[in-house]
């Protein structure tokens, strides 16, 4: 969410530095803009925008968004309900930012600054791809250190205030009654909570383990998680296959023209039920916004060379640079294909948010992901060169040589009582150094295993 | 007759000329965002909404770059003149379409510019609409087919009336008692 809020401030000043007094902001005012940001997703017009309303609610269920807001509010509110007061209406340049990110306006939640529409966070696959980074514990390490000493040095006042925003929302127990309160006494540890969700959304690990210094006992969050979509990133897969193909030839004008978009349709279709299997009454909602916002802090950190960034001397051209730097500077390093998944996260988060509301339900809605003319064509460019570099799997590579010819859909006869998954086959363990996310275990072959 | 093969330079920079008109005409045959016009088929207008649609989410979801930066802008009922108000709509929309599950209705955007053949009926609502902004009168709709107790679930901004979408609007809430 923290993408959004630098957004509206670089939106209302026209200046891209405007994005950096998100870091500014008195925690107790973002913490409370969180809450608000969550109600404000009432007010998104139904999805997919500008076409037929899907018949699957955003986030699993209409009533989710409802069920976890603050309560209804008089005018003006108690104390206890004070608003964020984050208000832009009168920023229109970097010196009102600059005054506006410490101060607190009685005015509700952040749809002033949108025309009345609220803003939407995006997809798990965010949080799981950057994370894969290792962005999280080298920033854990960072802060322990800032905190606990003075081996990194003096900050500056920017800094410092970024340091306390961070460890204040993101490494100590949430803010009573906060909507991103997703750690309790029965699920203690962030770190093990959001592997859990990636584990039942996608049925994927992290590519490293959990560092030493906070590893507990095992893989707690493969325990009791019940059905999870082990067959994500083959069917992903496919879809990106099946895309580059439609991409490919997408300017034939004579000759065989492999592409079929009523097969991306059903893979779209697979894909969107898997999820929304996963999000069935609402479930994950909650977890995704709080796991989302936390990368998303870190991800804005490191998108130009912010106070903190400079402060710690790990000023560079990418983020991914940057993150090695700081890496250096605790002696840990990021994921050797870090560069990819920065630049991954947003676009498959947000193709995989359109795959779930149902935008390419059908042979001509899908026709758009391959069509040269659509921003959405260049955005799968971008994910398939991205996907295939970070992972190592060629979707683009035709088969060479003498090849049988195969139907371009799989026959794959369901195996009954096969009973792989996690419980039957030994998990892949977590401290692999791995340099991409560490798929579910080979051979599971259908949605929905026990964990 | 005498012929020859050989080129002036008046030939070769003609040539040139012509090649390079070529490639220009292929490029913009296949850049992208081609579809601006307003006699594309069915299928390119189906596939402009699911492009128009992608790009909304990501500029909902915070991204930037790439066309993720759709318009949106404020809409809400004067319900005493039947008018729905429109709040920093973008100069180039002159159509808003409304939606919600049950009908739809495209109307041609209001402007205080505009030839004023049934302005009188809106002088009061001009006024209200103005104070209300503190000045400079807002562009507004007048539906047939919506009234102010219906759940507008949709308000999309179109270039001409049958497309393509350029921007985006809020849901607007019944009015409470709307009688």
């Amino acid at each position: 969410m923290f993408l959004n809020l630098a957004k509206l401030l670089e939106d209302a000043t026209g200046e891209p530095a405007a994005r950096e007094q998100v870091f500014l902001i008195h925690p107790v005012q973002l913490s409370r803009w969180l809450d608000e940001a969550w109600q404000g997703v009432a007010t998104i017009p139904p999805l997919p925008i500008g076409s037929p309303v899907s018949s699957q609610p955003l986030l699993g269920s209409d009533e989710i968004v409802d069920a976890l807001d603050l309560p209804r509010q008089p005018d003006p509110p108690p104390p206890l309900l004070l608003p964020s007061g984050i208000f832009l209406d009168d920023v229109n340049d970097l010196a009102s930012a600059q005054v506006a990110v410490d101060r607190w306006v009685e005015e509700f939640g952040p749809r002033s600054a949108t025309g009345g529409i609220g803003l939407l966070w995006h997809h798990l696959s965010y949080a799981f791809i950057l994370e894969s980074t290792g962005l999280i514990e080298i920033f854990a390490e960072v802060v322990r250190r800032l905190v606990v000493g003075e081996t990194l040095g003096r900050l500056t006042a920017p800094s410092v205030k970024w340091l306390r925003a961070t460890e204040e929302l993101f490494f100590r127990d949430p803010p009573l009654f906060s909507i991103a309160g997703t750690v309790s006494e029965l699920r203690p540890q962030a770190r093990v909570n959001r592997r859990n969700a990636y584990w039942r959304m996608f049925g994927m690990d992290l590519p490293h383990a959990v560092p030493a210094r906070w590893d507990g006992h095992g893989q707690l969050w493969k325990t009791d998680v019940g059905e999870i979509n082990v067959d994500f990133r083959a069917k992903w897969t496919e879809l990106l296959r099946q895309v580059w193909l439609g991409l490919e030839n997408n300017r034939n004008s004579s000759g065989a023209n492999p592409t079929d978009g009523n097969y991306v349709a059903l893979l779209s279709r697979a894909l969107r039920d898997m999820f929304n299997d996963r999000r069935r009454g609402g479930l994950l909602a909650r977890e995704e916004f709080a796991y989302v916002t936390v990368l998303s802090w870190f991800h804005l950190t490191l998108q130009t060379n912010t106070p903190i960034v400079v402060d710690l001397k790990a000023d560079s051209t990418s983020p991914a640079e940057r993150l090695a730097q700081l890496g250096q500077r605790v002696g840990m390093h990021p994921a050797l294909r870090s560069r990819e998944l920065f630049d991954l996260a947003e676009p498959m988060s947000s193709l995989l948010r359109a795959i779930e509301i149902g935008s390419f339900d059908d042979a001509g809605t899908a026709a758009a992901l391959f069509d040269d003319g659509t921003a959405l064509a260049l955005e799968m460019r971008e994910i398939i060169n991205q996907w295939q570099s970070a992972t190592g799997e060629r979707v683009k590579d035709r088969p060479t040589g003498t090849v049988t010819p195969v139907p371009s859909q799989p026959l794959r006869a369901p195996t009954p009582g096969s009973g792989n998954g996690a419980a039957s086959s030994p998990a892949r363990p977590a401290a692999t150094a791995t340099a991409t996310p560490a798929p579910a275990p080979a051979g599971a072959g259908a949605n929905g295993q026990r964990g | 007759m005498e012929t020859t093969t050989d080129h002036t330079p008046d030939d070769a920079r003609f040539t040139q000329e012509i090649t390079r008109l070529a490639e220009a005409i292929r490029e913009l045959a296949h850049r992208p965002g081609r579809r601006d016009g307003g006699d594309d088929s069915e299928q390119d207008r189906l596939i402009q909404r699911v492009d128009f649609g992608y790009r909304a989410l990501g500029t909902l979801m915070g991204r930037a770059g790439r066309g993720f930066d759709v318009p949106v802008f404020g809409a809400r009922w004067y319900p005493r003149y039947r008018v729905i108000v429109l709040l920093g709509l973008p100069g180039e929309v002159d159509f808003i379409q409304l939606q919600n599950g049950a009908k739809d209705e495209t109307l041609e955007v209001r402007r205080r510019h505009d030839d004023h053949d049934s302005h009188d009926s809106h002088d009061e609502h001009e006024q209200d609409a103005t104070e209300s902004r503190g000045g400079g009168f807002p562009p507004w709709i007048s539906p047939e087919t919506f009234t102010p107790d219906d759940a507008i679930s949709s308000v999309l901004g179109l270039r001409h009336r049958r497309g393509p979408v350029i921007a985006l609007g809020p849901r607007i809430a019944p009015v409470p008692n709307y009688a």
